[in-house]
């Protein structure tokens, strides 16, 4: 690089970095604009051309500013016309620039012959896909991701449901956010949060609820933390099993015993019941009781005596013993809850969500948020964050869940099928009536024969990496790659743990190679245009299942044709000729993600999610559902739903109204739920508590980070967090191999003391990001009834140093 | 070679100016919005980046750091 060059990139990045320090600084107290401030990308010259896309990575929704050149993006920086972040990003928005330019880029399918993966045409590809789904079609599932796009997933969706007519179709969101969902369909009757990140704006007390987002969620974390520095005074409670990063930032640590969260949500109800402190008047306008009843997600009506009497004995004492958390603690989180002057905002994503009782602390935090009042007013809300950045937009509301169908539908509503089969011209009945396998039974009937009930002999991956994401590995993936009437089909972007074991391997363009649209955390759908071409013959996800679509459609499987005989992605141009976008070369003649978007956004209003025309996304840096035409043919966006200041679907006088209700009254409902043990606890063979998740260097699975020298050199591999006291016990020096066991599985990995985080004593940390140290080989794959998320947070294992101990 | 624009958060953005000359890489500051500084560093490669991240973390008093632009038009594919 020259230095009139460097000279030269100096300037644009610290304009780019001024802006972003104004704009953000801005947001402050008053939505005022940010100050005008030279745009930065204008330095950069003509030789590159800029374009927004949202963040690849998690569920925050960033927006950056993509610069590329010669076909390559060559630069990034933040957008500053972006809410969500204002022109900041994490440092892994640096890196969503480079994910892309991995060496080894997965270019052309690969077929397993004779035992090694061999490189095959496209066609032959779609031939032996199409075989595999004619061998049986109702054998045939899908396994996708909260990083499909919308309209990947609604195609996926289309061509299962509505083509195949089986519901065997399910995503890697079933790992991390399915308690979520439940827990908002179980209290207000349809899934999402009711309020947004403006909350994090205006809350005087954000509690962290198992949740670490200084690592998982940075952009949203430092927006917390920025008010602090401006002098605003902003209490930080972290309610946590082990101290993380986030612990750092907050005023109150409250360690409690893994599991006991329900007990201590019960604490702050009985408090509130107790103290008189409870928002009366709202809970009587726009609240019920409830209580649970087996297999019923909806549970069963209970008075406020009842819910009074079953609060009772969650006295702060007894939630002390139960959870570890001092009484005094709970005490202070009741008053804060009672204290109607103050706006609480609660978060969480999988320290509650990964969890067998996840429905049920997800709907305990609801309802403290409810009974107390702490809800519905900027800056008072229960907040699920997700990881993954369409976990929302492509799964929960696209509705890839074995049960769901667009829109917030359910297969088992007739009415909800009938929808669908409107929209998609389908005759009456090809959608089934019975949900699909879950993840983790999917898997499970993958695994075993045919006879013992193995009815899945094909499974397509496709953008996530289950070999090593899925728990209890050797039980759950590890069979069918034994059996040879299974056939793993696997599309990604990288070689990873689970395309070295498929049978097909297909390889996929990602983010900014491909047009897309994203869902983050907040309602909010964002839309982004091809950039740069995919490398070799890497394709659109969309275009593999519309391709594999239209090779059923010449072998004449009656689902891929609607009920007047055309393609069920049947597209036509501007002068209503068929453009055969089963070709790739002709795939990008029309934007099939906008056709898509447009069949889709019909579904929207079912569950009053309204979403916009697609071209109204092209304009902004994403709406937020729902969003609603104006008198003069603008569309705005809804930030708080259910209140009626700003939910239009709230008539004037009512306050609030839950109008997907249970109960059908406009009532949200308060549950109880009790404290129940968890399913494996530590004994005296496995003395220790496991819990896995995430690091700051590597997102999800580590097949994009990993490929980044910076984050691989920063954190090269998996470790086990040990507490210093247990290690000393042990006789187990910091970096030493030690193996970490459960009654699944065992691995060798190096000990860190006194880390990144901070377990206590007799507990260990592992995360999950290195493929060579697979910790879901040892996790537990008991999940909740309700939403089937497993528990990645809890297990119990022993741990023992490799070496033995030396001599005395 | 990686051109890095960060925004540093500091309560007091000013002491957080006299130091940040000092930390190797060090190209260029803006000024303070608030507690918001804007900064640019230069490092040899992406090696480098994160040992940068590290430093700058651990300045004292600095809350968070954020990205703002990264140019690595002259970098090359990786490979695990």
């Amino acid at each position: 690089m020259t230095p009139d060059r460097r000279e030269f990139l100096t300037l644009t990045a610290l304009a780019a970095a001024t802006a972003a320090a104004a704009a953000t600084s801005a947001r402050a107290a008053t939505p005022a604009p940010a100050p005008a401030t030279p745009d930065p990308r204008e330095r950069m010259g003509a030789g590159v051309t800029w374009n927004k896309a949202p963040c690849r990575f998690c569920g925050t929704g960033c927006h950056v500013q993509v610069g590329t050149q010669n076909g390559k993006v060559v630069a990034i920086a933040g957008d500053t016309a972006a809410d969500v972040n204002k022109g900041l990003l994490c440092v892994k928005g640096y890196h969503v620039g480079l994910a892309l330019y991995g060496a080894d880029r997965l270019t052309t399918p690969l077929l397993r012959k004779n035992g090694v993966q061999v490189p095959i045409s496209w066609e032959e590809a779609l031939r032996v896909l199409a075989d595999r789904v004619m061998l049986d079609p109702k054998g045939f599932a899908m396994y996708g991701s909260g990083q499909w796009t919308i309209p990947e997933g609604y195609a996926a969706n289309k061509f299962m449901k509505g083509g195949l007519g089986s519901n065997h179709i399910d995503p890697n969101a079933r790992l991390c956010m399915a308690s979520a969902v439940t827990g908002f369909l179980a209290t207000y009757g349809v899934d999402e949060p009711a309020g947004c990140f403006d909350d994090l704006d205006a809350a005087d007390v954000i509690i962290l609820w198992g949740n670490n987002p200084a690592e998982m969620h940075p952009v949203l974390f430092s927006r917390i933390v920025d008010r602090r520095s401006r002098g605003e005074k902003v209490t930080i409670i972290d309610i946590g099993t082990r101290r993380t990063r986030s612990t750092a930032h907050a005023q109150h640590y409250l360690q409690f015993k893994p599991h006991s969260d329900l007990a201590i949500a019960n604490g702050i109800a009985h408090l509130l019941l107790a103290n008189g402190t409870w928002n009366k008047e709202f809970v009587e306008r726009h609240c019920a009781f409830r209580k649970p009843q087996e297999k019923e997600l909806n549970g069963q009506a209970m008075t406020f005596e009842e819910y009074k009497a079953a609060l009772a004995e969650y006295t702060p004492e007894r939630v002390e013993q139960i959870s570890g958390v001092p009484a005094r603690d709970i005490r202070m989180l009741g008053e804060l809850f009672g204290n109607r002057e103050l706006r609480i905002t609660s978060l969480w994503c999988m320290g509650m969500n990964q969890h067998t009782r996840g429905t049920a602390i997800n709907c305990l935090v609801h309802g403290v948020h409810l009974l107390s009042g702490h809800f519905g007013r900027p800056g008072d809300a229960p907040t699920s964050l997700t990881g993954q950045p369409s976990a929302c937009g492509t799964v929960r509301e696209v509705g890839t869940l074995a049960h769901a169908l667009p829109g917030g539908g359910n297969v088992t509503k007739e009415k909800h099928r009938q929808l669908a089969e409107k929209i998609w011209n389908l005759p009456a009945g090809r959608i089934l009536d019975k949900p699909g396998h879950h993840t983790v039974e999917m898997w499970k009937r993958f695994g075993k024969p045919k006879a013992d009930g193995g009815d899945i002999h094909t499974v397509w991956v496709q953008v996530t990496n289950p070999a090593q994401t899925l728990p209890n590995l050797h039980a759950l993936v590890d069979p069918s790659r034994k059996d040879p009437d299974k056939f793993l089909v696997v599309s990604d972007v990288y070689p990873t743990a689970t395309t070295r074991i498929a049978d097909l391997v297909l390889p996929s363009a990602m983010w900014v190679e491909k047009n897309g649209m994203f869902g983050n955390s907040e309602r909010r759908t964002q839309q982004w245009f091809k950039q740069v071409q995919p490398p070799g013959q890497a394709r659109d996800d969309c275009w593999q299942t519309i391709a594999l679509s239209h090779e059923l459609l010449l072998r004449g499987h009656a689902g891929m044709k609607d009920k007047d005989g055309k393609w069920i992605f049947h597209t036509t141009d501007t002068k209503g000729q068929e453009v055969p976008i089963w070709d790739f070369r002709r795939y990008y003649d029309v934007n099939v993600d906008e056709r898509l978007f447009e069949e889709y956004r019909q579904f929207s209003t079912m569950k009053h999610k309204n979403l916009a025309p697609y071209q109204e996304y092209v304009k902004t840096r994403g709406l937020r559902w729902p969003v609603i035409q104006q008198k003069d043919g603008t569309w705005k966006e809804t930030r708080w739903r259910f209140a009626e200041f700003d939910d239009p679907f709230v008539a004037a006088g009512k306050g609030f109204d839950f109008y997907h209700s249970t109960t059908e009254d406009g009532r949200a409902q308060i549950w109880f739920n009790p404290y129940e043990p968890p399913p494996e606890s530590p004994d005296a063979e496995y003395p220790f508590w496991l819990c896995t998740g995430r690091v700051l260097e590597h997102w999800h699975s580590g097949t994009m980070t990993g490929r980044i020298p910076p984050l691989r050199a920063a954190m090269p591999r998996a470790y086990a967090e040990l507490h210093r006291e247990d290690a000393r016990r042990l006789g187990i020096t910091n970096g030493e191999l030690v193996v970490v066991e459960s009654r699944r599985g065992s691995l060798q990995l190096p000990c860190w003391i006194d880390g990144r985080g901070s377990p206590p004593q007799g507990s260990v940390f592992v995360p999950f990001f290195d493929e060579r140290l697979l910790v879901n080989e040892l996790t537990l794959d008991a999940h909740d009834p309700f939403s089937k998320q497993p528990d990645y947070k809890k297990c119990a294992v022993r741990v023992r140093r490799v070496a033995p101990p030396k001599a005395e | 070679m990686p051109v890095l624009g960060f925004v540093l958060t500091h309560p007091r953005p000013e002491r957080l100016r006299e130091r940040l000359p000092e930390v190797p890489g060090f190209a260029a500051q803006g000024a303070a919005h608030g507690p918001r500084l804007p900064a640019v560093f230069h490092t040899a490669d992406q090696r480098a980046d994160e040992a940068l991240l590290e430093t700058l973390r651990g300045l004292d008093g600095v809350e968070s750091v954020d990205l703002a632009f990264a140019d690595f038009s002259d970098l090359e594919p990786v490979c695990p």
